[in-house]
Order: C-alpha cells, then sequence, then structure tokens
C-alpha cells in the first residue's frame, strides 16, 4: 500500500492516490445523534450520504475528511410524502426511488423524469437527493428541477430548523448556505396542478462521463382561454448556480403562445445568460442549446397542458 | 484510525473482515475474502468493473467503503454461475464474443442481470441506455449488445 502510494504521488498532478485518507467513522442512529455529532465535530466532519460524488473525491485524496458521519441508516431521512398540494421529500431519498415513485408520478412528474437523467443505474442505486442538492454542481439534474418548483429546504442544526428556497440555497459551483454543523433533512414542493404543463430537457454527451452540458426545464399554466398565467424556466450549465429566468418571463405572461411568443421567450431568456467556456463547450455553443433546447421544452410543456384539458 | 472486525455476507456466506473504515468495499471483496472476480479500474465510479448487487441493485463497489455493508446482502459475479454452469446470458456473451480481455465482463453481467429482471424484453436502444455506466475497451460493445438480444 505505501508503496503504490509513493509510486503514484511522484506522478504529480491529478491523481495521486487511489485510496482515501485515514478518517473517523460516525455512524448515528437518530437524527438528534446525528445533530450532536455535527455540533462537537464541527468544521472537521463530511456528511457521508450516497457517496456518489463525495467518495470520488476522497479516493483521489481531494478531499481528506477528519471524520465522516454516514447517515445511509437514517431512515426516518428516507421519505416521500404528500398533504394536499404540497409533497415533502427527504433527503435520504435515492434517485432510484425518485424515479419509480407512484406519489411523484402522479404530483410531480417531472421529478421522477429528470431523475431518470442522473448517472446510470448503479449510480442512482445510492445517491441521494439531498447528496445532490448539498453537492451544488450547477450543471446537473436537481439541483435545476429544485430551483424551477421553488423548493423549500429544511435545514436543520443542534440549534433548530431554518429552510432555505433552492433559489437562495446555491452560493455558487459546490457552494451552498449550508452550516458546518447543518444537515438538510428535507425538501418541500407544491404538487403541480392540472393546468400546468411541464418538461426538462437536457443535452449530454454518450457514454459513461453522460453528465448534461445545458438543461432547460420549464413549468407553463394555461388559464381558460388558452393565455399564459404561469411560465417558470430554469437553466443549468450557464453559470456558477442553476438559474431561474424570472425578469425574463414576467412581460411575456398574459399572452396566447404562438410561434412569435416562443421567439420572444427565447430572446429574453438566451440575452440575459452570460455561460463561461469550460473544457466541455464553449459558452456560444451552450447559448446555442440553450435556443434549440428551450423551444422544445416550451411546446412539450403547452401540449402537456392541453392533454389535461382533454382529460378534464 | 484503527481497525476494527466488519461483518459481511457474500453470496449468501458471512465473512468476518479486520479492517480499516476507510478499505473499500472492492478492495476487501478482493483482498480479503479473495472474490477478484469483482475488477477494479477506475476507483471514480466511472467504469463499471467493480459494479455488485448491494441490497439486490447495481452498485460501485469503489464508492463504498466495506464498514458501511453490515447487514447488507451482497452479490459478486461469483454467484452467478451455478456448479460451473453458465448462466443463458454468460453463454451467449461468450457465443457471441461480447468478451475479449474480459476486464469488464463481470460488471457488465452483473449490471445486465439486473436489468434484465426487471425489463426482460428490452429493446436495443434499452440495452445501450442499460450499459451506459460500463467502459469496455476492447469490443467495441456491439457484439455486447448482440448478445443480448
Ligand atoms: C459516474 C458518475 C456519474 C454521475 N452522473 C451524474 C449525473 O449525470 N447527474 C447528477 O446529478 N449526478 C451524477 N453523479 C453524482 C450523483 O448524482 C451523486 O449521487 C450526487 O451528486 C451526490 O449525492 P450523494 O448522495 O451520493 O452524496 P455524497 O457523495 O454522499 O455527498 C456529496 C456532498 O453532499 C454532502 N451531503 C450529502 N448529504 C447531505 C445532507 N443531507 N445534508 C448536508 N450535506 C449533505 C456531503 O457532505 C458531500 O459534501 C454521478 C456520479 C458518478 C460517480
Ligand atoms: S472501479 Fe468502480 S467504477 Fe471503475
Ligand atoms: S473485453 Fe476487454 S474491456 Fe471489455
Amino acid at each position: 500500500m505505501e508503496k503504490t502510494l509513493s509510486r503514484l504521488s511522484g506522478m504529480g498532478g491529478v491523481a495521486q492516490s487511489m485510496k482515501p485518507a485515514p478518517f473517523l467513522y460516525k455512524r448515528p442512529k437518530s437524527v438528534e445523534e446525528l445533530l450532536e455529532l455535527l455540533d462537537t465535530h464541527a468544521g472537521a466532519a463530511t456528511i457521508l450520504a450516497g457517496g456518489q460524488s463525495l467518495v470520488p473525491m476522497m479516493n483521489e485524496r481531494l478531499l481528506r475528511p477528519e471524520a465522516l458521519i454516514d447517515i445511509n441508516t437514517l431512515s426516518d431521512l428516507d421519505y416521500i410524502s404528500q398533504d394536499g398540494g404540497r409533497v415533502r421529500i427527504g433527503a435520504l431519498t435515492r434517485h432510484y426511488e425518485l424515479e419509480t415513485s407512484g406519489e411523484l408520478l402522479r404530483s410531480c412528474p417531472i421529478i421522477p423524469y429528470a431523475a431518470r437523467h442522473i448517472g446510470n443505474r448503479a449510480i442512482r442505486s445510492r445517491g441521494t437527493v439531498g447528496g445532490s442538492l448539498a453537492h451544488a454542481d450547477p450543471d446537473t439534474e436537481l439541483p435545476v428541477v429544485a430551483l424551477l418548483l421553488d423548493a423549500k429546504l429544511h435545514l436543520q442544526s443542534a440549534e433548530g430548523t431554518r429552510v432555505a428556497r433552492a433559489g437562495e440555497f446555491f452560493l455558487g459551483p459546490h457552494k451552498t448556505v449550508l452550516k458546518p454543523n447543518e444537515v438538510l433533512t428535507a425538501l418541500d414542493l407544491d404538487a403541480l396542478s392540472q393546468e400546468e404543463g411541464w418538461a426538462f430537457r437536457e443535452f449530454a454527451r454518450a457514454g459513461a462521463y453522460g453528465w448534461a452540458v445545458v438543461i432547460v426545464a420549464v413549468v407553463l399554466r394555461l388559464d381558460s382561454s388558452a393565455r399564459v398565467t404561469r411560465l417558470r424556466i430554469a437553466l443549468g450549465g450557464v453559470g456558477p448556480t442553476p438559474v431561474v429566468a424570472e425578469e425574463a418571463v414576467e412581460p411575456l405572461l398574459g399572452s396566447k403562445p404562438g410561434a412569435k411568443w416562443e421567439e420572444a421567450v427565447i430572446y429574453e431568456v438566451a440575452s440575459r445568460l452570460r455561460p463561461t467556456d469550460d473544457i466541455h463547450a464553449s459558452s456560444r455553443y451552450k447559448l446555442d442549446l440553450v435556443r434549440s433546447l428551450l423551444p422544445e421544452a416550451l411546446t412539450e410543456a403547452r401540449n402537456r397542458c392541453q392533454s389535461n384539458e382533454g382529460e378534464r | 484510525m484503527s481497525s476494527a472486525d466488519v461483518k459481511l455476507q457474500i453470496n449468501g456466506q458471512a465473512y468476518t473482515v479486520n479492517t480499516e473504515p476507510r478499505k473499500l468495499l472492492s478492495d476487501v471483496i478482493r483482498e480479503e475474502c479473495g472474490l477478484t472476480g469483482t475488477h477494479v479500474g477506475c476507483e471514480h465510479g466511472v467504469c463499471g468493473a467493480c459494479t455488485v448487487l448491494l441490497d439486490g441493485r447495481p452498485a460501485r463497489s469503489c464508492l463504498v467503503f466495506a464498514i458501511q455493508c453490515e447487514g447488507m446482502p451482497i452479490t459478486t459475479i461469483e454467484a452467478m454461475a451455478q456448479d460451473g454452469k453458465l448462466t443463458t446470458l454468460q453463454q451467449a456473451l461468450h457465443e457471441e464474443h461480447g468478451l475479449q480481455c474480459g476486464f469488464c465482463t463481470p460488471g457488465i453481467l452483473i449490471t445486465l442481470d439486473s436489468y434484465l429482471a426487471e425489463n426482460p424484453h428490452p429493446s436495443e436502444d434499452e440495452i445501450r441506455e442499460a450499459l451506459s455506466g460500463n467502459l469496455c475497451r476492447c469490443t467495441g460493445y456491439r457484439n455486447i449488445i448482440r448478445a443480448e438480444r
């Protein structure tokens, strides 16, 4: 082991090792015990959920947490519940559970649909919604959907619980408002209504590194005379956090959606975005992706409204 | 951090290994339990060679610590062929030249076997999607996909 390490560390640069450094392992039996541990180890402890983002970074020794607090056995955090139009999802709910939840398929079908785009089945067996939000990668599915649906995130510490809206939660790539002694325990969302249509589109590269380049998600509501009364568009891959195009769509409400209207939406949204170049795509290419994904998404959301209409 | 006893259940058999919390399940399976059918490639979740069943679902054994798997049934490739007789899927992969060096094969078999249990009649696109998390550097995938058909 030591020999392998010293040989690899001679390589310099990216991967110096593929085994994690030693850590103190804690497995709390209750949320109370978890909060206590977070308090006593504040700053030195890292929460281990699905491990699908954390463990690769530990294997590469990009991270060396002093203590790991494993929340995988806290089944109290693994649930999906619904109370009228309000849906609550526990932070430890796995991606595959989002994908297959009958409750979500009825109340918020965009979540199972989006979850299906995450990595592959083996990743979705373990990865959790709380981990995806706390990891705050701006190019990933669940942060975009949480922002689209204006999710309210419950952040708990020994001092109590506070609620942050998705729009305030993300501060930058892998940066959130979570404090070192806090855990994300659940998120609340409003169920989509019969009058609302949704669409989710992403452009991802094929293969094992199938991460999204750009993500576009839409919720659209039509009134009885087919005028748009709500339009919410969230995007990923176009900035340091997922973004919601609020200002951009304000003047476009109250109209009947047609080709001209669609063009205006695309113009208003795209002209406010300033994506940066990265190794996956140039800024221009990302904007081109937005301009081609958004019309598809708008049409699909509108069609969903109209087919709901037919069912009523 | 000191070692401790970790009790695992692999392919229906109990193992007690004395190991550190930082030891990955993939390494324990291979080094402590001697089950070397589970392969290790990238160790960051990308290649799929280390895929096993955890609680009946496919998972990367390089992204979970062995100590986390106490009380969770684990299935590795060694559980697949019974009494030296290949399963239909293994036989098909063999006949269609779905492997060359065989490095990726255990992960591919575990992944596909669990997928086919849920979706017994997938389309070619669905097979491609199901295999999108498994890298093979030899076959170019064509023969693997033909074998599943
Ligand atoms: C090959 C591969 C492909 C992938 N593809 C995608 C993809 O296409 N899209 C995608 O979205 N993801 C992808 N992922 C990542 C995967 O979705 C992860 O599951 C997710 O990013 C993190 O969730 P986790 O539960 O595994 O969190 P962990 O890895 O356990 O934790 C991630 C971070 O969040 C913190 N954390 C976790 N839970 C909480 C909590 N409840 N409260 C506070 N902090 C917490 C941890 O301390 C850590 O800092 C991929 C991963 C791999 C290995
Ligand atoms: S070794 Fe685990 S996915 Fe590559
Ligand atoms: S057969 Fe060699 S990697 Fe797939």
